[in-house]
């Protein structure tokens, strides 16, 4: 068996990062995700590389800029309030075609908030909390495995597509610790012939994001809308738990998908046939698997740390084919494996009532 | 097997490295281990708790509402936890600082600040209250444990970590003599 560690999920990110050839990391401190700061703190300058703990989340976001400008690797990590300051540079980013990558460890809001697990930015977070048509890929890992081998995944996807990425992960996996397997990445980075280098003999290149000139603005945004389309197709990913023959569709990311594999056993202990859908992307969203798993289950159940935003997400894949309901928490609560249990009993029930008329 | 335990007490009292070393311990035999602190705005002298949940099968949830033991090092612990207990489960007690140890089933009742006074160092007695714990709930070794420890402190201190020893084994044998 290969070497397992016992790290904090925060750690994995920022060991992951490393190891994925994180070039230069910035931040600026806030809970829960200071760890990852602490980490690379420690470890960056000792390999010789950058760590810099600016002086505001904006700073943070534009040395990102100027480091993956520069052809090099290059991440940022905060929690909601602090992801809030870096839309702005997100934006930029993704207008420039700049890869990098992004964390946020989500903490309950809005405003300051609280300092509990949260899932409520994923508005921001897929829809673009940023000006302008633009997509970053959002990854979501449940385990503190994962926030290893997204972070690792997510280097390599920002390369590869030219695009910003984010891991949106909450303050729960980002505190817990779990023991983690560590392996190197499967590719070492591309290389950068767009990257501003130096000019010495070769033709200048030019990164900007502001296009001024008649058309040009709107042939960059056509070419950005193929480029996510391209993403949409092949960069889809998701887990499926028990959706065979289940008759409650549970979909869930994170923190809460954990909670809904756990009540997958609970409930059919009690007779309740109730199966997971997890999108680990929740941009591309996994709209056409969601609806072909969704097709043969009676009924839908979304469960978030949020008001329902992922919810809208899913009625939109569903397009009213399979009747979805919401379970949720705000501010920082979290849903509990009895209380989603309650509502899977319940949803029953009225499955039941309704075959009977 | 399903083991879901809880450490409580106050900020200072080592409630999160024992958490720590008993979930490092772990994983060199179990699939399955998770560890979660309180964090935030803890400060010495506050209060400070951490969840263990050890299992052959995957977790779901890293912040169970039941527990099957728990380890309470203060009064202020022992009166907000004590409820998460399942019937039957093991709760063992820092008697020195708990006035009025539960009269539960399944209580272990230990001195354990006044015995690391004993010796030497008055913080050892989160480790000792583990060797109890290790002593009555044989989910993990004792050895495993001990490695952990030497891991733990090895680095900072060689008197910190023979006082951390000499307390894990105090506990030890305090537990295995109940």
């Amino acid at each position: 068996m290969r070497e397992r560690i016992l790290m904090m999920g925060n750690e994995a990110i920022a060991e992951a990062a490393i190891r994925a050839g994180c070039d230069a990391y910035y931040g600026y401190p806030i809970t829960p995700q200071n760890e990852i700061g602490n980490y690379m703190a420690r470890h960056m300058p000792e390999r010789g590389r950058v760590f810099v703990q600016a002086e505001s989340e904006l700073a943070a976001i534009n040395m990102v800029f100027g480091t993956a400008v520069a052809g090099k690797r290059a991440m940022t990590s905060s929690s909601s309030p602090g992801v809030s300051l870096k839309q702005e540079g997100i934006s930029y980013l993704a207008g420039a075609e700049l890869p990098a990558v992004i964390v946020n460890v989500q903490r309950g809001g809005p405003g300051l908030g609280n300092i509990a697990p949260s899932q409520s930015d994923y508005f921001q977070a897929v829809k673009g909390g940023g000006h302008g048509d633009y997509h970053q890929i959002v990854l979501a890992p449940d385990s503190v495995q994962e926030m290893y081998d997204l972070t690792m995944l997510a280097f390599e996807l920002a390369d590869r597509y030219r695009n910003p990425v984010m891991i949106l992960a909450d303050g729960r996996l980002g505190q817990m610790m779990e023991p983690v397997v560590f392996h190197e990445p499967r590719s070492s980075p591309p290389p950068k012939p767009w990257a501003l280098t130096g000019a010495k003999g070769r033709k200048p290149n030019m990164i900007r994001s502001l296009l001024l000139g008649e058309g040009e603005l709107e042939r960059h945004n056509l070419r950005l809308q193929k480029k996510y389309a391209r993403i949409c197709r092949a960069e889809q990913r998701w887990e499926e738990r028990n959706t065979a023959d289940c008759d409650i569709l549970m979909v869930a990311y994170g923190t809460c998908a954990r909670i809904a594999k756990g009540c997958i056993a609970s409930a059919a202990t009690v007779g309740i046939m109730a199966g997971l859908f997890r999108p680990i992307t929740l941009w591309p969203f996994p709209s056409e698997p969601l609806r072909r798993v969704a097709s043969s289950a009676k009924c839908v159940l979304v469960i978030e740390m949020s008001a329902g935003q992922m919810l809208e997400d899913v009625r939109l894949a569903l397009g009213g084919s399979t009747p979805t309901h919401f379970i949720g928490r705000m501010g920082g609560g979290v849903p509990d494996e009895d209380a989603v249990l309650q509502k899977l009993r319940s949803l029953v029930r009225s499955l039941r009532k309704r075959k009977s008329l | 097997m399903l083991e879901r335990v809880l450490i409580a007490g106050s900020g200072g009292q080592g409630i999160i490295v024992t958490g720590k070393i008993l979930a490092s311990a772990s994983t060199r035999t179990l699939p399955c281990v998770t560890f979660f602190p309180s964090y935030g705005a803890e400060v010495r002298g506050g209060t400070s708790n951490c969840q263990i949940v050890l299992s052959t099968n995957e977790i779901p949830c890293p912040v169970p509402s039941r527990v099957d033991s728990m380890i309470i090092m203060n009064q202020p612990s022992m009166d907000r936890y004590r409820k998460m207990l399942v019937h039957g489960g093991l709760m063992i007690v820092n008697a020195t600082l708990c006035v009025s140890p539960a009269k539960m089933a399944g209580t272990i009742a230990v001195p354990a600040t006044g015995m690391a006074e004993r010796l030497g160092n008055i913080k050892a007695a989160n480790m000792i209250l583990l060797g109890v714990y290790a002593a009555h709930r044989k989910v993990i070794p004792a050895e495993h444990v001990e490695a952990e420890i030497r891991a733990a402190f090895s680095e900072r201190d060689a008197r910190l970590l023979s006082v951390n020893l000499e307390a894990f084994r105090a506990g030890l044998a305090y537990g295995r003599n109940r």
